[in-house]
């Protein structure tokens, strides 16, 4: 079947509170705040992609339910990240082509400070039909035949 | 503390809004302040703002639930701070 990857969910700015282990997480996971995850409909096991705002890192991770304000990247996979970092945390999902027009992403807009969300938008992806610069001729005038009676 | 709700909800598809955004507003706040609703005729959209008294966390779980709601297309929270406040508060 013709599929998409697409974004499903994004949560931005996250700021990372610790990049230490804890005793119950495994390696390649990161643990986020539940209410995070409820906002932007992330589940618990679920992959997502990780990208550091301040730098050039990106790894793909497992969510993990933590704490209320808690986004924790474990030791083992936090090479690129420190603690207080942003970072941006997506939620991707395969879309067959013909079901594009009708996917919305959901954008959760985070307030670092508290890691508490602000502003959730839901964003659909736009459909382009036919070229971008294309204009379409415009269409003959048909003028009104008159007949002159003599 | 005062906060105010801005919310872009799309009404064609979805009859219902109106009544999930009352449900949900009835269970986590008590009855806004104030409340503006305008439907912007053509699009099927329409535009609310509320301004609600709420503890920071409860205005916070308030935005996440309406948030959920299927035909809200974009919710925003933000302080709202009086007119007569201080220049610098109002930022």
């Amino acid at each position: 079947m013709n599929e998409r990857n697409v974004l499903r969910a994004k949560l931005h700015p996250v700021r990372l509170t610790s990049t230490e282990s804890g005793e119950m997480d495994f390696p390649a996971s990161i643990r986020l705040c539940p209410r995070l995850c409820w906002a932007a409909g992330l589940a618990e096991l679920e992959q997502v992609e990780v990208c550091n705002l301040t730098g050039p890192a990106r790894v793909s991770a497992t969510v993990l339910l933590g704490e209320e304000g808690e986004a924790r990247l474990p030791a083992g996979m936090s090479f690129g990240f420190e603690a207080g970092d942003q970072v941006a945390i997506m939620g991707v999902t395969r879309v067959p082509v013909r079901r594009l027009p009708h996917h919305a992403a959901l954008l959760v807009l985070v307030d670092p400070e508290r890691n508490a969300a602000t502003e959730i938008r839901r964003q659909e992806a736009r459909e382009l039909a036919r070229e971008p610069s294309f204009v379409p001729t415009p269409a003959p005038r048909r003028f009104r035949e008159v007949r002159l009676v003599p | 503390m005062k906060f105010s709700l801005t919310l872009t909800l799309l009404v064609t598809p979805h009859p219902s809004a109106l009544l999930d955004l009352a449900v949900v507003l009835r269970r986590f706040a008590p009855a806004p302040e104030s409340l503006l609703w305008s439907t912007i005729p053509g699009s099927g959209e329409a535009r609310a703002w509320l301004l609600v008294e709420l503890s920071a966390e409860t205005a916070e779980l308030l935005c996440v639930h309406l948030g959920r709601i299927a035909a809200v297309r974009r919710v925003r929270l933000s302080r709202s701070v009086p007119p007569s406040a201080p220049a610098a508060a109002r930022g």
